[in-house]
């Protein structure tokens, strides 16, 4: 099992969807830590756990552009096999999430 | 007189006498220029009333409504800000305006916010042709609430006052960019003030984050005057928290797309609904963008936040109240909202926990 605690490895205080708009954009956590991470739980063939708690909160666009933007480039059912979500502060982030995942390519 | 000229002793006397002369060219201008200072702070002198042509002439005279209030007052106060901008745009270089607030008997921050925004757009666009004087208000209260808003931090006043803080508030912050460090300033100041944890703000930094988004997104648009800036003041009023955040940019029912036929007959405070129940309008035109602005009527919808009302265009969404067009139009969009301590808790934060897909 692989783990990305985005409060710890990534910030605290995630900015908006494109890296043009500032800083810690989800357009710049899906290229650097989301991305390669996925590849390689893909690779080992293990899970990768995506923990949201911690830090100060999620944008829409934040979370749209990482996860929405990850399903536009891979396909949507090895994403679900491969992906497991942690929120314990904000359980209905998850929904958000699998909404996003679903939707990506409508 | 050949020999007088080249006489050593002269020539030091002259060179003397030249820079004395020079000296006391200077000390007179010098003595005019503070003259003529002192005479424009002074009511009835020959400069403010515009004798030459080289000096400010008081041209325009705007006065604040007694309720200045975009909220409370929307038509009368955004009337009065139309005309302002008016009389900016069409001013001619050495303006002087009189800006008179001493009458106000009402302020709220959004029209004080507005303001500012206004003085930060005549300073960008015409730098060396306007000059503003403000009138304070009267009334004690409200000069109080002027400056505790953090007003003076934005205009260039020479009685900068030594504020006695009444009010727990966070001074009016202000940007084009979106700037974390103020969310999440924001976000530990309703902590402190309701005991709480991070845990319960994540919502209130993703709605602001989305808000800022909106402003930046449009931030290249060709517009006339206003650039696109954001403004954000909270205030802390007993258990409640108040929030306004203004968006100087292209109001909400200049930045959706208008459906053909369909919107012949619509008007703005449909297409600010519209945007809000996240009807298909983004300006992208691809599904998966535009769930901003949804996600913020949801948290209003399940009593996260209360009393939204959003003024854009000539749209008034007061939205539990009164959802109408008003006569005049407003360039950008204002967003008020409120935080009640007694819904930011356990019972109201206690989801069900989900496992995964």
């Amino acid at each position: 099992m692989i783990k990305l605690v985005i409060s710890k490895d990534f910030t605290e205080t995630p900015g908006a969807r494109f890296i043009i708009e500032g800083s810690y954009s989800g357009e710049e956590f899906r290229n650097d830590f989301l991305e390669p991470k996925y590849l390689e739980a893909k690779i080992k063939k293990e899970k990768l756990v995506i923990d949201f708690d911690g830090g100060y909160g999620y944008a829409t666009s934040f979370l749209e552009e990482a996860f929405g933007g990850l399903a536009r480039k891979y396909d949507e059912k090895e994403i679900k096999e491969v992906l497991e979500f942690k929120s314990d502060d904000e359980p209905s982030l998850i929904f958000d999430i699998i909404d996003y995942i679903k939707n990506a390519r409508n | 007189m050949k020999i007088k000229k080249e006489n050593a002793k002269y020539k030091s006397w002259l060179k003397k006498h030249i820079e004395k002369k020079f000296l006391k060219e200077i000390k007179k201008r010098r003595k005019r220029k503070r003259r003529k200072i002192y005479a424009l702070s002074k009511k009835n002198n020959k400069y403010r009333k515009g004798t030459s042509n080289n000096t400010l002439k008081l041209n325009h005279q705007a006065y604040a409504p007694v309720d200045f209030s975009i909220i409370g007052n929307p038509i009368e106060t955004i009337d009065f800000f139309n005309n302002l901008l008016y009389k900016i745009r069409n001013s001619k270089d050495g303006i002087y305006l009189a800006l008179h607030m001493a009458e106000i008997n009402n302020l709220t921050i959004d029209s004080v916010m507005y303001l500012l925004a206004v003085l930060y757009n005549t300073r960008l666009n015409k730098p060396q042709a306007l000059e503003f004087k403000v009138n304070y208000p009267k009334n004690i209260e409200i000069r109080s609430l002027l400056q505790e808003s953090g007003f003076e931090k934005f205009v260039n006043t020479r009685t900068r006052t030594t504020i006695n803080r009444k009010r727990k508030n966070i001074e009016i912050q202000s940007g084009n960019t979106i700037k974390q460090e103020v969310v999440k300033d924001i976000c530990d100041f309703v902590n402190n003030s309701f005991n709480t944890s991070t845990k319960y703000t994540k919502f209130l930094y993703n709605m602001i984050i989305e808000l800022m988004t909106n402003t930046v997104q449009h931030a290249y648009e060709d517009k006339a005057f206003m650039v696109n800036q954001w403004y954000l003041f909270v205030e802390n009023q007993g258990g409640k928290i108040k929030f306004i955040f203004l968006d100087t940019g292209s109001g909400i029912p200049e930045t959706i797309t208008r459906k053909f036929l369909i919107d012949i007959l619509k008007k703005d405070s449909d297409y600010i609904k519209s945007a809000l129940l996240g009807e298909f309008r983004t300006k992208t035109k691809l599904t998966y963008r535009g769930k901003g602005l949804p996600k913020v009527y949801n948290y209003f919808d399940d009593n996260t936040i209360q009393n939204l009302a959003i003024v854009s265009g000539k749209g008034f969404c007061v939205l539990d109240k009164k959802v109408d067009d008003i006569q005049c139009k407003f360039n950008g969009t204002l967003f008020y909202w409120e935080l009640d301590k007694k819904y930011i808790n356990e019972e109201y934060f206690d989801y069900d926990k989900i496992s995964n897909f």
